[in-house]
C-alpha cells in the first residue's frame, strides 16, 4: 500500500531525530511482503506479512522490534537480511540497494550483515565440529588459512568465552548458552558490522539469558556493532535497545527512543505489551491495560484499524473503523499509529 | 491439622541415560493444601516437570523409576502404589493437568467441543436435567465449560477442530477440559510459556478466576518467577532435582535465602530503566548424570566456601517454620554481607567455561 | 584432534549398536558369509563345477564328503554354496551401490532445488514404482544377453527410486533448517551447502535403507537367476542353484533347500543389522 505516502515518508523519517549525521548502515523503506495461500477452495487469498515497514540501523546502535507470534517481525528480519524478496519496497545497505547488487556486492553484503537465532540446537550443524564450522566461515570468505585460520578460531571463540578446546567438540556436547555462544562467534567469524539477533535468548534458561545479554553487549562495545533485536516481549530488550519499534499485524504500531517508550507508551497495544510483562514482587498496578481477548482466526482483521478487536482504549469509537491509521509523530522522534493517542 | 490435598516425601525419580544414571528428581518433600496455588520454579532440567508426571506416575518406566521410600498422597491416600484401575480414576479426575503445547494435548482430528464432551463424561461429571441423555447433557456441560473458560460463540466454537483456533484459545479450551470433571489439583506444567505475553497474562487471570470459583488447588510448573509472582501464594525453587527454597510467595521477592532465588531475581530485567549490566548467574545448569558434589549450586555461586563441599540440609525457618533453605548460609549470614553477590562482574562470571 | 572426537561419536554409536543383541547376531552372521565367500577356494572341498563321473555322483543325499549332498550333476552343494555367496553378495553389494548413489543423488537434487524439476523427477519415481519391479527387472534383462554385470547394473537401476524419496524427504526438513539459514547468510554457494550441510544430515537413513537394501536386493537376484534371466549356469549363484533344484524338490531336498537357506539367513541378517542401525544411529538418541 504505497498509496499512502505520507504513512511511508513519515515512517522512515523515525529515525531522523535521534540519528543527526549518524551513518546509516542498513535501512528499509516501505517494505511489504504478502503470502498467497490457497483456500480450500482453490481460491487465492493474500496474507499480509509485513506492510510499510521502515526503518534504519545507524551504526554503534541497537534497534528493537518488538512484537507477538504472526506481528511480521521475523518476516521483516529475513527481508532486511535479504533471505527473500520484499514485494514491494526497498532495503538499502551503506545506500546500496539489496536488489540491485552485483555478486561480489552481495557476497560482501553477507559478510557485513550478519543473524544470529533463536534455537540454539537448530542453528549449528550437527555433524560438524565447532572449529570445522568456523574454519569453513574463514576460508569461503578467503579470511584466514592455514595457522592464521587456526589462530584466527581461538580468538573467536575466546571473544564469545569459550576455550580454545571448544573447536575439537561438535555441537550436542555443549549447552544450550554454549551453543548460543558458538553461534554469535560463527556470526563474528565473517567481522560484520549489523547483527541481526533473532529472539537470541528466549529459547535460554532464565540464569544464562543474562549471560548471553552481557556478552552482546560486551561485544557491541569492543567491536562496534549495531544490532537489530527481535523480540516478542518488551523484557528482554530493556537492557539492550537504544531505540525500539512495536509491530502489530504486519505493521509498526509505535516507534521511538527506548526510555520514552518505556516510561510512557502511547499506542495502546505498546500499554498492554509492558502491563502483561510478567513483574516480580509486588506486582505493579499502575500500568495494568486491559484487553480484549484475541479472536479464534488472528488472521481475520477487522475494517479500519488493526488493532480494534483487542483495543480497549477509553475513546475509541467508530472513527477507528474508518482506515488504517498514518505512523504520525506525535512529538519530536515518538512516533504512533493511533488516531487516539 | 487435617492432612493436606497433596502430601509428596522424599521423591525420587531416577532415569536411566547411555551417560549413567540421571538422578532427575533426588529427594523432595512438600505439601500442597485445598484451594492454594504452589508454584513449583526451576531451570530446565531441574526436575520440576519430572516431579509433577511423577505425582501421576505418567513417566515411562523403564527408563524412568521411582525410588523405594518415594511418597505421594492424595489426601492420605497412597498412589505410589495404587493399582492402575485407581490411578486412572484419579488422573483426569481428582488431579488434572494441562500442558505447555495445547496444540499436542488437542486431539486434531476431532472438534474440540467434543473432546470436551467425552472428558466429561468419561468421569461423570455432569448434573443430568429431568428427561436428558447422557450425550446431549454432556453437550450442553461442554458448552457451558468453554463459555466459562472466555471462548466466544461456544455454540458455535463446539464444532471447531483444535487447527481452527489460536494459542490461547486452545489453552482455554484444555483449561476447559481440566477443570470440567471438578478435580481437587490442577497441574499446570509451564501453561502460558508457548503464548504470547498479552495472551499469557488472560490466561493466567481465568485459571486464578476459576480457581477461587471452584476452591481448586494448583500445582504451577514454571520458569518464570514474573507469572510466580502474579498468581502464587507459596514457591518452591528447585535446583538439580532438589528443592532449594520453599517460602511465602512475599518473603520469596522480599528477602531471598538461597542464593541461586537471588540470582534468578537478579537476572529479571527491570523495566524501569536500563542497568549498567544485568546481573548473571556465571556457569551452566549441572547435567542430572553428574550433579555437583556437596551443595550443588556451589560452582556457580558467589558466596562459596569450604563449608560447601558438604551437602547442605534444607534449614526450617520463620513462623511455623513455613519457609525452608538448602543453604549454609543460614547458619553464617553475615557472610552475605562481605559476598559480592550477583551484581557486579565477578572474575571469571563471563566465562561460561568448564562445562562438566 | 579432529578425528579424535570423530572417532568418539563413531565409539558412542558402536556402543548403542552393541547393545542391540539380534543385530550383533546378524552382524556376526554377515561377517561370518563374507569371509566364507572371500576364502571360498580355500574352504570348498570341491570344485564347484566339476563334473565327474555324473552316474556314479548325482544325487547324493548329505553325507561326511558331501555336507549337502550333490546336485544332479554330480556337483558338491556345500562348495557351489560358498561359491555362490560369492556372486550373491557382490551383486548385492554392488547393486546397492548404484542405487543408494543414484537414489540420493536424483533425492538430494528435487528435495534441495524444489520446483519444476523436484515435480518431474519425482513424477518420474512415480512412474517407476508403479511398474512391479519383477516386470521392469524381466523386460530389461530380456532386452539383452544375461551376464553377471547386466544383473547387478539392472538391479541398481531399478532399486533406487525409495531411496530417492527418503532422501528427498529428509532433504526437504534438513533444508528448513536454521543451519542451512545460517549457510545462506554466510554467503555459502549452494553447491556447498547441499554437499556439506544438507548430505551428512541425511546419511543416517540412507545407511539404513542401505543394509535393508542389500537383503531385498539379494533376493531379487535370486528371483531372477530362479526364472533363468540372472546368473547363468555353470556358475554357481544361490537363485539359480535354488531353481536347478525345483525339479527334483520331493526327491532330493537338498538340492533347494540350502542354498534357500542361505538365501533367508542372508536377507536376515541384513536385516537384523538395519534395524540395530537405525536404533543406533538415531539423533535423538545422541546425548
Amino acid at each position: 500500500m504505497i498509496d499512502e505516502p505520507v504513512g511511508v515518508r513519515a515512517a522512515s523519517e523515525v529515525n531522523q531525530e535521534t540519528s543527526g549525521n549518524a551513518e546509516v548502515l542498513l535501512e528499509a523503506k516501505g517494505l511489504a511482503r504478502h503470502y498467497a495461500s490457497r483456500g480450500p477452495w482453490g481460491v487465492e487469498r493474500k496474507t499480509l506479512a509485513v506492510e510499510e515497514v521502515s526503518l534504519r540501523i545507524l551504526r554503534h546502535e541497537s534497534l528493537a522490534l518488538v512484537g507477538e507470534s504472526g506481528c511480521g517481525k521475523s518476516t521483516t528480519a529475513r527481508l532486511l537480511i535479504g533471505l527473500e524478496p520484499p514485494t514491494s519496497g526497498t532495503v538499502r545497505y551503506r545506500g546500496r540497494d539489496l536488489g540491485s547488487m552485483s555478486r561480489p556486492e552481495l557476497l560482501e553484503f553477507r559478510r557485513r550483515v550478519q543473524l544470529v537465532f533463536q534455537d540454539p540446537f537448530g542453528s549449528l550443524n550437527p555433524r560438524m565440529t565447532v572449529g570445522g564450522m568456523l574454519g569453513e566461515v574463514l576460508s569461503v570468505h578467503a579470511l584466514a588459512a592455514g595457522e592464521e585460520r587456526e589462530r584466527r578460531i581461538t580468538e573467536l571463540l575466546g571473544l564469545v568465552g569459550l576455550g580454545p578446546e571448544a573447536a575439537e567438540r561438535y555441537p550436542h556436547e555443549f549447552s544450550g548458552g554454549q551453543r548460543q555462544r558458538i553461534g554469535i562467534a560463527r556470526a563474528l567469524a565473517v567481522e560484520p558490522d549489523v547483527i541481526v539477533a533473532d529472539e537470541p535468548v528466549s529459547a535460554l534458561d532464565v540464569s544464562i539469558q543474562a549471560q548471553v545479554l552481557n556478552l552482546l553487549a560486551d561485544l557491541q562495545e569492543r567491536l562496534g556493532l549495531s544490532y537489530l533485536f527481535i523480540a516478542h516481549d518488551l523484557a528482554v530488550v530493556r537492557q539492550v535497545a537504544d531505540r525500539v519499534a512495536v509491530m502489530y499485524a504486519g505493521r509498526i504500531v509505535e516507534a521511538s527512543e527506548a526510555a520514552a517508550l518505556y516510561h510512557e507508551p502511547l499506542h495502546p497495544y505498546t500499554r498492554s505489551l509492558l502491563a502483561a510483562v510478567p513483574r516480580p514482587w509486588p506486582p505493579s498496578e499502575k500500568r495494568r491495560e486491559p484487553e480484549l481477548p484475541e479472536g479464534s482466526d488472528p488472521s481475520e482483521l477487522p475494517e479500519g484499524c488493526p488493532y480494534l478487536g483487542r483495543c480497549r482504549h477509553p475513546e475509541r469509537d467508530d472513527d477507528c473503523s474508518l482506515a488504517i491509521p498514518l505512523l504520525g509523530e506525535r512529538s519530536p522522534g515518538r512516533w504512533v499509529r493511533c488516531i487516539k493517542s | 491439622m487435617a492432612s493436606p490435598l497433596l502430601q509428596i516425601l522424599d521423591l525420587r525419580t531416577y532415569f536411566a541415560t547411555d551417560l549413567g544414571e540421571a538422578r532427575a528428581v533426588d529427594g523432595i518433600s512438600f505439601d500442597v493444601r485445598e484451594g492454594e496455588t504452589v508454584a513449583l520454579v526451576g531451570e530446565s532440567g531441574c526436575g520440576k516437570s519430572v516431579t509433577a508426571l511423577s505425582i501421576l506416575r505418567l513417566l515411562p518406566e523403564p527408563p524412568g523409576r521411582l525410588l523405594a521410600g518415594s511418597s505421594v498422597r492424595l489426601r492420605g491416600e497412597e498412589l505410589t502404589s495404587a493399582a492402575d484401575s485407581r490411578l486412572r480414576e484419579v488422573r483426569g479426575g481428582e488431579i488434572s493437568m494441562i500442558f505447555q503445547e495445547p496444540m499436542t494435548s488437542l486431539n486434531p482430528v476431532f472438534p474440540i467441543g467434543q473432546q470436551v464432551s467425552e472428558a466429561i463424561r468419561e468421569h461423570e461429571a455432569m448434573s443430568t436435567g429431568p428427561g436428558e441423555r447422557d450425550a446431549v447433557a454432556a453437550r450442553r456441560v461442554a458448552i457451558e465449560w468453554l463459555d466459562r473458560v472466555g471462548i466466544p460463540d461456544p455454540e458455535q466454537r463446539y464444532g471447531y477442530y483444535p487447527h481452527q483456533l489460536s494459542g490461547g484459545m486452545r489453552q482455554r479450551v484444555m483449561i476447559a477440559m481440566a477443570l470440567s470433571t471438578r478435580p481437587s489439583l490442577l497441574i499446570a506444567d509451564e501453561p502460558t510459556t508457548a503464548l504470547d505475553v498479552t495472551v499469557q497474562r488472560q490466561i493466567l487471570e481465568l485459571l486464578a478466576s476459576l480457581q477461587e470459583e471452584m476452591g481448586t488447588a494448583v500445582l504451577l510448573i514454571t520458569h518464570d518467577l514474573g507469572v510466580v509472582a502474579q498468581v502464587a501464594d507459596r514457591v518452591l525453587v528447585m535446583y538439580a532435582g532438589q528443592i532449594v527454597e520453599e517460602s511465602s510467595v512475599e518473603a520469596l521477592f522480599r528477602d531471598p535465602q538461597h542464593p541461586y532465588t537471588e540470582g534468578l531475581l537478579q537476572a529479571i530485567p527491570d523495566l524501569e530503566e536500563r542497568r549498567e549490566r544485568l546481573a548473571e548467574i556465571p556457569g551452566n545448569v549441572p547435567r542430572a548424570t553428574a550433579w555437583p558434589t556437596g551443595c550443588r549450586f556451589r560452582p556457580r555461586c558467589p558466596y562459596a566456601w569450604s563449608r560447601c563441599r558438604d551437602v547442605p540440609d534444607l534449614t526450617r525457618y520463620g513462623p511455623a517454620e513455613q519457609s525452608a533453605a538448602r543453604c549454609w548460609l543460614a547458619d553464617e549470614p553475615e557472610r552475605r554481607r562481605s559476598g559480592y553477590g550477583f551484581g557486579t562482574r565477578s572474575p571469571d562470571g563471563r566465562r561460561e567455561g568448564g562445562e562438566s | 584432534m579432529l578425528s579424535l572426537a570423530r572417532r568418539e561419536r563413531g565409539r558412542e554409536t558402536w556402543r548403542r549398536f552393541r547393545r542391540h543383541r539380534q543385530a550383533i547376531l546378524g552382524l556376526a552372521l554377515i561377517v561370518l558369509l563374507t569371509g566364507t565367500a572371500l576364502l571360498a577356494p580355500a574352504l570348498a572341498p570341491y570344485d564347484p563345477d566339476a563334473q565327474t563321473d555324473i552316474v556314479a555322483t548325482r544325487y547324493q543325499a548329505p553325507s561326511a564328503s558331501h555336507p549337502m549332498g550333490t546336485d544332479r550333476f554330480g556337483r558338491d552343494i556345500f562348495s557351489r554354496v560358498l561359491y555362490g555367496a560369492r556372486i550373491s553378495l557382490s551383486i548385492g553389494f554392488l547393486a546397492i551401490l548404484i542405487a543408494i548413489t543414484l537414489g540420493t543423488a536424483i533425492g538430494a537434487v528435487a528435495g534441495f532445488f524444489g520446483g519444476r524439476l523436484d515435480t518431474v523427477l519425482m513424477r518420474g519415481v512415480d512412474l517407476l514404482l508403479s511398474f512391479p519391479r519383477l516386470v521392469l527387472l524381466v523386460v530389461l534383462v530380456a532386452l539383452f544377453q544375461p551376464s553377471i554385470a547386466l544383473v547387478t547394473l539392472v538391479l541398481g537401476l531399478t532399486g533406487w527410486m525409495g531411496v530417492s524419496r527418503i532422501v528427498r524427504g529428509q532433504v526437504l526438513t534438513v533444508r528448513e533448517m536454521e543451519f542451512v539459514t545460517a549457510a545462506r547468510v554466510l554467503g555459502f554457494g549452494r553447491t556447498r551447502i547441499l554437499a556439506r550441510h544438507v548430505l551428512p544430515n541425511v546419511l543416517t537413513p540412507v545407511i539404513v535403507a542401505a543394509t535393508l537394501g542389500i537383503g531385498n536386493t539379494i533376493l531379487a537376484e535370486a528371483a531372477l537367476s530362479f526364472l533363468g534371466l540372472g546368473v547363468q549356469p555353470p556358475t554357481a549363484s544361490w537363485g539359480n542353484m535354488v531353481a536347478s533344484g525345483r525339479d527334483a524338490m520331493l526327491d532330493a531336498w537338498w538340492i533347494t533347500t540350502f542354498p534357500g537357506l542361505a538365501i533367508v539367513f542372508t536377507v536376515m541378517a541384513f536385516n537384523l543389522v538395519g534395524d540395530g542401525l537405525r536404533d543406533a544411529l538415531d539423533p535423538r538418541r545422541v546425548a
